[in-house]
Formats: C-alpha cells, sequence, structure tokens
C-alpha cells in the first residue's frame, strides 16, 4: 500500500479511536495518545522527514478536535517526530526495549511540550497534567509496544508466504 | 560520539513547520475566541467520518439494548404510563402557578422573563487530547449552531460552543482550564469566575473574603460575560478556604456529571436578546 495512504489512514483511526473509541468503551480518562503512536511508528521507521510531517499533519488533526489552542499539538507532534526520527538513527526500533524506550520519552515530551507551550501562550497551568501523562506514558508504552510487535510479525509472516 | 545525520533539507522543513505552529498559536493569543480556518476546515472535513463512525457504534449498540430489554420493556411501559398520569396532574399544578406568576409579575412592574428556545444534541465524542476537556456534538451550522452558543443539560451547564462544522460541533466544557463562565453564588449574590481545572471540577475566582460564600452553596451563571444567560445552575461548592490573597479559594463541582453526558441542549436564541433585565 502507498505510504501515504497508509499515513492517512492511520491518522484517521487514531482520530476514531482517541474521540469516538474511548467513549464507547465508556473510558473517563484518556490512557491513550493515538496520534502519537502514530507520528512514533513513522518516524522511527521512515526517518526524520516523515517523523515531522506525520506530526505536523496528525498534530493539526488532533488540534482540530481538542478544546485547546490550535497548533499545541501540531507543535508538540513536529518536535516528537524529529527527535524520534533521529533516534531511530541510532537505536535499533525494532528491539522490544527500544520500542518501550522511544515510546516513554516521546510521551514524555509531547506532555512537556503541551504543557509549557499552554502555559506561554495562555498563563494557564494544566492542572491534573502529572495524572494524565502518568497514564498516557503506561497507555502509549503498553498499547504502542503491542501494536507494533503485532504490526512485525505481520510484516514477517507476510515475507514468509512471499517467499515459500 | 553519537552522530545524527539529518539533511540539511529536512531540518529547514523542520524549522518552517515550528514556525508555522507558533504563527497559527500567536493568532489566537491576540483573538482568543476566534478559532483558525485552518481548524476549521479540517472539523468540517474530518466531523462527518466521526458522525458516521458514531452512527454505526450506536446501532450497534442499540440493536443489544433492544435485544436485551424487550423482556423489561412491557414493565417499564406500565411504569411511564403511571408517570404520565402523574406529570399530567402536575402540569395543570404548573400551569396554574404559571398564570399566578404573570399576574404578579405584572402587578409588580417587573418584565416578562425571556424563554430561551434550545435545541437537543447527542454527544458523539470526546476530546481528542487528553489535557483538554471538550466533546463533538452531532449538530451544526445546518442547525443554526454558532461558537460561543451556550450548552446545557438537564442538570446544569454544561460549555460553550467553540467550533461548528455543516453536521458537527465542539464544546468547550465548563472544566476545561481555558474556560470561565461569569457566575454568582445563588444565596448571597456574591460575583466570580468559575474556571475550569482541567479534571472533574472548577474553582471559582475574584470571590473577596468579605464575601458570604459556604459549602453546599448553588453557584449560578450571572450573565456579565455576554455567553450565557443568567441563572443557569452551574454546581455546588464543595470547599471555601480564606486565603491570605483578597480572594477566596473556592472549590466547586459541576451539577452534570460531564464524563457521561450523553445528551445536551444548545441555547439557540438570538444573542442580542440575552440581557435580561430585572426593571423597567
Amino acid at each position: 500500500m502507498n505510504i501515504y495512504l497508509r499515513i492517512a489512514i492511520s491518522i484517521l483511526v487514531a482520530l476514531i479511536v482517541q474521540t469516538i473509541g474511548v467513549r464507547a468503551l465508556s473510558t473517563s480518562i484518556v490512557y491513550l495518545d493515538a496520534f502519537l503512536l502514530v507520528v512514533v511508528y513513522f518516524a522511527a521507521k521512515k526517518g526524520v522527514l516523515t517523523g515531522i510531517l506525520v506530526g505536523a499533519v496528525s498534530g493539526l488533526v488532533q488540534d482540530s478536535f481538542s478544546g485547546g489552542i490550535i497548533g499545541i499539538h501540531g507543535f508538540a507532534k513536529t518536535l516528537v517526530g524529529f527527535f524520534v526520527g533521529l533516534l531511530s538513527t541510532i537505536l535499533v526500533v525494532e528491539n522490544l526495549v527500544a520500542q518501550a524506550l522511544i515510546l516513554g520519552l516521546a510521551t514524555l515530551l509531547n506532555g512537556a511540550v503541551i504543557v509549557g507551550t499552554n502555559y506561554l501562550f495562555l498563563h494557564s497551568p494544566l492542572k491534573g497534567f502529572w495524572g494524565t501523562l502518568s497514564y498516557q506514558f503506561l497507555g502509549n508504552i503498553g498499547v504502542g509496544a503491542i501494536i507494533f510487535q503485532s504490526v512485525k510479525l505481520y510484516s514477517f509472516a507476510k515475507e514468509r508466504r512471499w517467499t515459500s | 560520539m553519537l552522530a545524527f545525520k539529518v539533511e540539511k533539507k529536512t531540518v529547514l522543513i523542520f524549522f518552517v513547520l515550528l514556525l508555522t505552529m507558533v504563527i497559527i498559536m500567536s493568532g489566537q493569543v491576540r483573538a482568543p475566541t476566534s478559532s483558525p480556518h485552518l481548524a476549521n476546515a479540517i472539523f468540517s472535513v474530518l466531523s462527518p467520518l466521526s458522525r458516521g463512525v458514531h452512527s454505526a457504534i450506536s446501532q450497534v449498540q442499540d440493536w443489544w439494548k433492544a435485544y436485551i430489554g424487550l423482556r423489561e420493556a412491557y414493565k417499564e411501559k406500565e411504569r411511564l404510563e403511571e408517570r404520565v398520569h402523574q406529570l399530567e396532574v402536575d402540569y395543570i399544578d404548573i400551569e396554574e402557578l404559571r398564570f399566578s406568576n404573570k399576574r404578579l409579575r405584572a402587578l409588580l412592574g417587573l418584565q416578562e422573563t425571556t424563554l430561551y428556545s434550545s435545541l437537543p444534541a447527542e454527544v458523539i465524542g470526546n476530546d481528542s487530547s487528553g489535557y483538554f476537556k471538550s466533546i463533538i456534538i452531532n449538530k451544526g451550522t445546518s442547525h443554526s449552531l454558532r461558537p460561543d452558543m451556550p450548552v446545557t443539560a438537564p442538570g446544569g451547564l454544561v460549555g460553550r460552543v467553540i467550533r461548528t462544522s455543516t453536521w458537527a460541533s465542539q464544546v468547550q466544557l465548563i472544566t476545561d482550564i481555558n474556560s470561565g463562565v461569569a457566575a454568582m453564588v445563588q444565596r448571597s449574590r456574591a460575583q466570580g469566575v468559575v474556571v475550569g481545572e482541567g479534571s472533574n471540577s472548577c474553582s471559582m475566582k475574584y470571590v473577596t473574603n468579605l464575601d458570604d460564600v459556604a459549602p453546599e452553596d448553588m453557584i449560578i451563571t450571572s450573565g456579565r460575560e455576554g455567553i450565557y444567560p443568567e441563572g443557569i445552575p452551574i454546581g455546588r461548592v464543595v470547599m471555601v478556604k480564606k486565603s491570605a490573597t483578597l480572594f477566596q479559594q473556592i472549590r466547586v463541582i459541576p451539577l452534570v456529571d460531564l464524563r457521561k453526558i450523553e445528551e445536551v441542549l444548545i441555547i439557540i436564541k438570538e444573542r442580542e436578546t440575552l440581557p435580561f433585565k430585572r426593571r423597567q
């Protein structure tokens, strides 16, 4: 499948999961940042340029469906895409520990940029920030690692089927 | 030493994107109520998708509920019939009170209170970020919705519309950290501003240490910011603390459970008619 189509579908799935999926499961706290998983996946897999572009687009989509100032997630996700892209040049991103490390760092960077930018522009501290960040830290690492490993296994199985 | 290899073109694109985001954010700081056209466009294009997926999920949930609830339906019907009879009796009493109220208001020279027409809507989605509090509803500009329209629920105030598309709108909840509602204590009429705390509670700010506020007091809208009409219940005071500064620290729990809200009412009366006049 075309890379652009894959990115577009991934962002749309993240939007559905984040706005409707969480609601359908009657979960009151957002344990997951599905957009962040999309950015981390493509940045780690395809490098810095894809990372920042996916980060900017998915961040703006997230902003459009969020109550915060528009551009805050775009800014944070572009930074995340850049740094994950850089990390992927020195880490073996197929490794489970490396994936967990990258997901954890990406969640912390994303949260720190959002709280910092919100304070800088609106002078309002994000109350409940640490709670949300802790849940997202665990949720993103857990769910992200499962998804990334599943995609890896699927790709292996597909390759084996082609070669046999 | 670690060496990162990044092309100059990539670094340039990175800084251009960051600068673009900063410019978009700066524009909103100057005009906080405006939402950039880009965000409105993305919301307009993608909200039908959310609406469609929500409809599909609701359909499945409805089928399941219909299957499970069939056995209870007959019992429920009988109970509701009884309730309707009771409400019919109550309605006659209320009508009587309404007529008395109208007559007495005329005697006292009070102006007729404006009645607001409202539009029901269904909540189809949550905020896409864990850090802010908003909901997506299934009514938009095609139902005459506009930004800044107040949104309520049977219990009390929910928030205001911040973004609209043809078929869906986004509502900022009163618990969002960027939300502010001009409010007053119903009992003592002490004025303040109810701001969201980003969790499931709010705080009431700018109430001086001299003002009379106590736990269990009801907080209602004062209508001073020109968005929310006066008199809508917001929440109850759960904590009051006198501080060393001029103002008290007051914690308010919203009357509506905003985490579980499924239906809302949007007040669609024209804004020009909002200011309430008490006396002629």
